[in-house]
């Protein structure tokens, strides 16, 4: 998935070693390729973000900017989320990810290679299986309740796509996912029912605290 | 104004009073009485329901309502359970047999169980170790369910709030 | 809250009593506020046990609704039917919240279970 040119990444509203911290990991990281450039002005492929107040100065954002809020660890979030204290492997996951959605060229693996691929859970994880993540345990929320795509996944959860690919991949190697490979779309919720339900959540996790 | 309705049920003791109290913005309409069961430890036990209520910016509301936990009251849980977005089961793992007492909430709502978000809160099960959450997920594939088990202390409200988001986020897989 | 003997063979004779002598009466039940029975005479096939626990939860809400728009203790709920009517009251045995539970077809008079719960309730307060 690499590029032929480096992807640029922003800091806004980090303190200095936390800025060279991030250089560092991309300086260092194999996995990463040498893909990814910190940048300090003008257009980014993604901007790691700090109490964010809509003021992208001094970047440039681009409409497939990436925006990686960066939380306490424990907070709840959704979308590109980069968690305090910071853990390295966790930023290069997400900067393939963010890699792999911005290759215009080539769509996301899951797409072009298994579309119709659908995973759900055979049976509740373990608890240490879990690992008293939050975000695990609502991925195996989504695949609990019906068969999903790796896409559905994604889209569900706001997580990463190699943080799904990668929670898939585990309960895999557990046996605990039916795996199907003849996807039927079922429209079984009207759209006005749905965006009322969903509007209605969104309001009640702000209400409690969730976002 | 939309309302939606989310209902804890689950054995006696296991917290359904007390959960609503941790997250209604109201005191708890509660219906409990002086229990006279010797088998529980327990002064008093609801008979009726409890209810709360959430009121969000808009003037939504979820409103939350609690079930009595004995089974000689189940009428209450087909009238209390119809048309919730939700159903949360509370289980004491301190009681003499917790898997029983998910087999008879399993059977109780088994109308609703394979439709409605449903979500497993195991309570005392740091001091109460044994059944395990595996033993009830391995109960839950008894009945062909695959359902989320969490342990929880109903006391805090954020163990209240977890049982709620995962609700949510079972309801919004659902929606297609 | 255990009933002496002689109390619950009160209670007991005063359901058969009203199940033979009240027109239309199809039960009567005594349980506890948290919905045991403690004494029952039925016609047909009522499950005391039922009967007991749905007085209890009826019992119940009758009470907060009463608490909630002030309008003091609650003393009976009555469910008018098509068919008939189910009306339910406070008593008390030995100084402890018990509810009495009768059923009744459309034959019966609504005024007269009232009258005869009155009196059953004066008389098992005594005990």
């Amino acid at each position: 998935m690499a590029k032929a040119t480096k992807l640029s990444l922003g800091c806004l509203g980090l303190i200095k070693p936390e800025v060279d911290l991030i250089r560092t990991i991309l300086r260092m990281s194999s996995r990463l390729d040498d893909n990814w450039a910190l940048v300090e002005s003008g257009e980014c492929d993604a901007i790691l973000i700090y109490n964010p107040d809509k003021n992208y100065e001094p970047f440039q954002l681009k409409p497939t900017t990436k925006l990686i809020h960066i939380k306490r660890r424990g907070e709840s979030a959704s979308g590109y989320v980069f968690f305090k204290p910071f853990r390295a492997d966790e930023l290069i996951d997400t900067l393939i990810a963010i890699a792999s959605s911005s290759d215009e060229i080539a769509p996301p693996v899951a797409q072009s290679e298994e579309p119709q691929v659908t995973y759900k859970l055979k049976k509740w994880p373990s608890a240490d299986l879990l690992q008293q993540d939050k975000h695990y345990m609502l991925l195996a929320v989504h695949l609990s309740r019906s068969a999903k795509t790796l896409q559905d996944l994604i889209k569900l959860s706001g997580r990463p796509e190699i943080y799904c690919d990668h929670f898939l991949n585990f309960l895999k190697s557990k046996d605990l996912l039916e795996i199907n490979f003849n996807r039927i779309d079922v429209q079984t919720t009207s759209n006005v029912a749905k965006e009322q339900k969903q509007n209605f959540f969104s309001m009640l996790r702000k209400r409690l605290g969730l976002l | 104004m939309i309302e939606y309705k989310l209902v804890f049920t689950g054995t006696t003791g296991a917290g359904k009073t007390t959960a609503i109290s941790a997250i209604s913005e109201t005191a708890p309409i509660s219906t409990d009485v002086a229990n006279s069961d010797t088998g529980f430890q327990k002064s008093h036990t609801t008979v009726g329901l409890d209810f709360g209520q959430i009121t969000l910016a808009n003037g939504d509301r979820l409103r939350l309502f609690g079930t009595p936990g004995q089974s000689r009251f189940d009428f209450m849980w087909k009238i209390l359970v119809k048309d919730a977005f939700g159903l949360i089961i509370l289980i004491d793992n301190s009681r003499p047999d917790p898997l029983a007492d998910l087999d008879l909430y399993l059977k109780g709502f088994s109308e609703e169980i394979y439709t409605t978000p449903c979500v497993i809160g195991i309570g005392r099960s740091e001091s109460h170790p044994t059944p395990s959450l595996d033993d009830f997920s391995d109960k839950l594939c008894e009945y062909q369910l695959t359902l989320p088990i969490l342990p929880v202390d109903v006391r805090l409200a954020d163990d209240v709030i977890m049982l709620i988001d995962v609700l949510m986020a079972q309801a919004e897989s659902d929606l297609k | 809250m255990t009933i002496p003997d002689y109390v619950k063979n009160a209670a007991q004779q005063e359901c058969d009593n009203f199940l033979a002598e009240q027109t239309g009466a199809l039960a009567a039940v005594i349980s506890s506020a948290d919905g045991f029975d403690v004494a029952s005479a039925v016609t047909k096939s009522l499950d005391p046990a039922r009967i007991a626990a749905m007085a209890s939860s009826i019992a119940a809400i009758g009470s907060v609704v009463s608490q909630e728009t002030q309008l003091g203790i609650s003393k009976s709920v009555t469910v008018n039917t098509e068919d008939g009517v189910v009306y339910i009251a406070y008593i008390e045995l030995q100084g402890v919240t018990y509810i009495l539970n009768i059923i009744a077809n459309s034959s019966a008079i609504l005024a007269q279970i009232i009258y005869n719960c009155s009196e059953i309730r004066k008389r098992l307060k005594v005990l």
